[in-house]
């Protein structure tokens, strides 16, 4: 079957995050797997990966402008600087704040953005938990202004907690998850859900 | 030989078309297959513009080929990202059908399809409420200025890229101009 369709997702994020191990896939890997099942083979899927290893929300907001400007085939942006910000300690505000100008850069430049939302890994802290609950709500309230989306990761495993950045225990499902609000991002998706039903 | 002039966007110009074809290359091809004519259509199709846009370049267009007895339009689904307030839209199309009008015997003015699905995130999520408001507005500007419509809202499921369609939507786009064309005209 020739298939002329392709889309481009920009990832920025945390390397601890994205990168599941040495020889397993990663993260975006299995999200364009996720997208490929989802569109029932009809559409090429890329993700354009901007990570950098333990970064904050401040260093990716720093190092990813070339790659925003840079990819004007892209339409969308998925965010999750994962546990980066919560291991450094970053203030929610800080993050919060660097994360909206990157909401404004994407804006600039036609793309529309996904952020994470995050859950708690086993065995952290009362006060991590605390932030990472502080930092799920500030970063959906800026997205919300931009009228991009939340992915909502809140119920998947994780890691055990190591104060360090780390990722899903089960990449695969937090792929589906962060695929399915790809989808969502689009026009009228339950139409087209509906036109074009699972094989 | 024969002429019809096709203005609008990437569904006229066939953005996404598997083979590069588009609806005026699979229009022509059917006046051939089923009246023997040789009528070539005119595609001024440029991809991402607006009603705003193409009502810059209309007189051009359609000065480009006074011989064309007949004018098809589908424009607007651009518009939903600006997005373009009503009143505007209602306007360009007022004034492109206008120009159109000069010299033709026939207008042909096409309902916007649905804006659907993965592969353009740009698209508003709410394109399908504005694209019913600006088919409402073809509809009323197309009964007002004596044009034909063509009815493009049933081809949802031959989008592939949430606007546009691919090889069979073209087919499909062509077949309905021809049939509506038949219907309301004697080109």
């Amino acid at each position: 079957m020739l298939i002329n369709i392709w889309a481009t997702l920009v990832h920025i994020g945390d390397e601890g995050f994205c990168k599941n191990s040495a020889l397993g896939p990663d993260l975006d890997l299995l999200v364009c797997e996720a997208l490929e099942r989802k569109t029932h083979g009809r559409q090429i899927w890329i993700v354009n990966p901007f990570w950098r290893a333990g970064a904050t929300s401040m260093e990716l907001l720093r190092k990813s402008y070339e790659t925003l400007r840079g990819s004007g085939e892209s339409y969308l942006v998925v965010y999750t600087p994962g546990f980066a910000d919560i291991a450094a300690g970053t203030p929610v505000d800080v993050a919060a704040r660097a994360f909206r100008q990157l909401c404004r850069r994407a804006r600039a430049f036609n793309k529309r953005m996904l952020v994470q939302q995050l859950g708690v890994p086993p065995g952290a802290p009362a006060d991590v938990a605390a932030a990472i609950v502080a930092h799920n709500g500030a970063l959906a309230e800026v997205v919300a202004a931009f009228d991009g989306d939340a992915i909502d990761l809140t119920a998947i495993t994780y890691r055990p907690w190591l104060a360090r950045p780390m990722g899903p225990a089960d990449p695969g499902r937090a792929a589906d998850i962060i695929a399915d609000a790809v989808m969502n991002a689009h026009a009228q998706a339950d139409i087209w859900r509906s036109l074009h039903p699972a094989a | 030989m024969e002429y019809i002039l096709c203005v609008g966007d990437s569904l006229t110009f066939g953005a996404r078309d598997e083979f590069h074809r588009s609806y005026p290359a699979e229009l022509s091809r059917l006046f051939h297959e089923r009246e023997g004519r040789f009528v070539y259509c005119v595609n001024h199709g440029i991809s991402g513009e607006t009603s705003s846009q193409l009502l810059r370049r209309i007189y051009a267009n359609a000065r480009s080929c006074p011989q064309a007895r007949l004018a098809l339009l589908l424009i607007g689904t651009n518009d939903t990202w600006l997005p373009q307030p009503v009143e505007i839209y209602r306007d360009n199309i007022r004034q492109i059908i206008g120009v159109l009008w000069e010299d033709r015997e026939w207008v042909g003015v096409g309902l916007l399809p649905p804006i659907v699905g993965p592969g353009l995130p740009n698209y508003p999520r709410n394109g399908g409420a504005q694209v019913e408001g600006f088919n409402a507005v073809l509809r009323e500007e197309a009964a007002s200025a004596g044009c034909f419509l063509a009815d493009f809202t049933g081809l949802g499921h031959l989008i592939i890229d949430t606007v546009h369609f691919g090889h069979q939507g073209y087919l499909a786009m062509a077949e309905i101009w021809y049939d509506t064309l038949r219907k309301h005209t004697k080109f």
